[in-house]
């Protein structure tokens, strides 16, 4: 597991590397190796098929795992795609307190759903600036999350949401928060036969959220982003989240800045100093987009316009 | 959407996959790792639709799969099993351009010609979603879409006059 992951790691930070300096790169492969798939009707099925074959790989969307396939930067030997699996097909419903998700939505369901943009409008505006529109229209929710990309739009929305993971393997059923659920770059809390079956939104009508990301084109990987759930009472907040994307090797909370938050009203003054708060401390990776410090810099804009732009 | 039934899972290295492409079965065993633009080009033999970057970032390889524009360099032939395909070959019928083809000769809107199919096929998507898009809109639906000789302008020009013609047919 730890040595999977591991590896995981390391072509996928090559790969970024790789699609991030597109044009230079000089790969003799643009299809990817030989492999076998299954493809199962039912989850029970699908998990099976992981606890059987340590070597399998599960596909969702594949906007992420076909790129890297075909770079040659991961070779599983053999993929297991859910599209056919019955339990977890694109559907999303108002459960009452929360909005249940199941892992094959795609970015396109979720931007258009009348439910999600009322009662989650950062999701509905996280999952419709997801890349472009082909991408949005295969990409899925459980894919975005489980990839561990501290740069996913819908995992730094869902932090920020304090989503709850609804998870099958061979043991059965088990839920779990997402704070906890991204363990390192690009690598999540998952056994190796597991598959996240469905993601449950929590709403309540006194919440105000909006996600925000700087990218350099509309279509590229966001150079830093912020999802930031603030409940109110009255005038002052009652209890903030804040999540930061491509703000370390996870999606990471502002810890400070939420608790810095609460109790108090959005004044100019209270927002500007919980933004610094946000990125004290903070050391966002550098790349060829944006070093360390700018990365910080975008970070603490977006966390100020974020908090700004709620109509408290 | 024709789906099989397994009784027992069994890993695949070839698989067969039926598409109806443009009103047109094909039907072929394949490799598992064949992508969709090369079961259209190489299989089926519908050449129009391009491949660009091969790295799901130019777009010239997008076609509508089941009612969805998708980068076709970026999904699994097997994955479009059972499927209904549109590629550029199937916008004109009885020997008559689409109204969006139409616009994009009347405004000069491809140069090389090489990202014009999957432009085609964007605009093609954006007008059926939303048949009077705004200017902004039309940036954002082609946003996906790179034209190497930079002819955005006439291309934004071409959406719109097809749009004013009631182009979404
Ligand atoms: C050019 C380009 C630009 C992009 N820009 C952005 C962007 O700005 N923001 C953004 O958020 N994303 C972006 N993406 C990534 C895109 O959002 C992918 O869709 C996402 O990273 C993976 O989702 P998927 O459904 O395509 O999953 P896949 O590629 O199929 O899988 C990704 C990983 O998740 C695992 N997985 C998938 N589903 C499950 C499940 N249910 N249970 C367990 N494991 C699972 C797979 O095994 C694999 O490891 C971009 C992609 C491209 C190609
Ligand atoms: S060839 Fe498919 S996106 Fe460029
Ligand atoms: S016309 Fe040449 S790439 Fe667009």
């Amino acid at each position: 597991m730890e040595s999977l992951t591991l590896l995981f790691f390391v072509v996928e930070v090559n790969f970024r590397k790789l699609f991030k300096l597109r044009g230079l790169f000089n790969s003799k492969h643009m299809r990817p190796a030989s492999f076998s798939v299954f493809r199962p009707l039912s989850l029970k099925e699908a998990v099976g098929v992981l606890s059987e074959n340590d070597d399998a790989k599960v596909l969702a969307g594949g906007q992420s795992l076909i790129p890297m396939m075909k770079l040659r930067v991961f070779s599983p030997p053999k993929l297991v795609s859910l599209q056919r699996v019955k339990e977890i097909q694109p559907k999303i419903s108002d459960e009452g307190g929360y909005i249940s998700i199941n892992s094959l939505t795609t970015y396109e369901d979720i931007a258009h759903n009348g439910d999600i943009r009322q009662k989650l409008p950062a999701l509905a505006k996280a999952a419709g600036e997801v890349a472009d529109q082909q991408i949005r229209n295969r990409g899925t929710i459980g894919g975005n999350v489980c990839h561990g990309d501290s740069a996913a739009n819908l995992g730094v929305t869902l932090l920020a949401l304090g989503a709850t993971l609804v998870i099958e393997g061979v043991r059965g059923e088990r839920k779990a928060g997402i704070d906890g659920f991204h363990t390192g770059p690009f690598s999540v809390a998952l056994e190796h036969d597991e598959v996240v079956k469905r993601f449950e939104v929590p709403y309540d009508n006194s919440s105000k959220q909006t996600f925000m990301k700087i990218s350099k084109t509309a279509t590229t990987w966001p150079m830093a982003s912020v999802a930031v759930n603030i409940s109110v009472s009255g005038s002052t907040v009652a209890k903030a989240r804040i999540a930061l994307g491509v703000a370390g090797p996870t999606v990471l909370r502002a810890h400070r800045a939420e608790a810095y938050l609460e109790g108090k009203s959005l004044s100019a003054d209270v927002v500007a100093k919980a933004a610094e708060l946000a990125v004290d401390g903070l050391n966002p990776p550098s790349d060829i987009h944006a070093d360390s410090e700018y990365r910080a810099h975008l970070l603490k804009v977006l966390t100020r316009r974020s908090l700004e732009s709620l109509e408290v | 959407m024709a789906v099989q039934k397994y009784s027992k899972v069994e890993p695949e290295e070839n698989v067969r996959v039926s598409v109806k492409i443009n009103g047109r079965v094909y039907a072929e065993t394949v490799e598992a790792r064949m992508l969709l633009i090369d079961f259209i080009r190489d299989v089926a033999k519908l050449k129009g639709s391009k491949i660009g970057c091969d790295t799901t970032s130019c777009g010239a390889c997008t076609v509508i799969v089941n009612g969805r524009s998708v980068k076709s360099c970026t999904m699994f032939a097997f994955e479009a099993d059972g499927a209904e395909i549109l590629t550029v070959e199937g916008l004109s019928a009885d020997d008559k351009l689409h109204p969006l083809q139409e616009a994009f000769w009347n405004n000069h809107a491809l140069q090389c010609g090489y990202c014009t199919a999957g432009m085609l096929m964007s605009a093609y998507y954006l007008l059926k979603k939303n048949p009077h898009p705004t200017e902004e809109e039309i940036r954002k639906g082609l946003a996906g879409n790179i034209c190497r000789c930079t002819g955005y302008i006439n291309i934004i020009k071409a959406v719109k006059e097809a749009a004013s013609k009631g182009g979404s047919a």
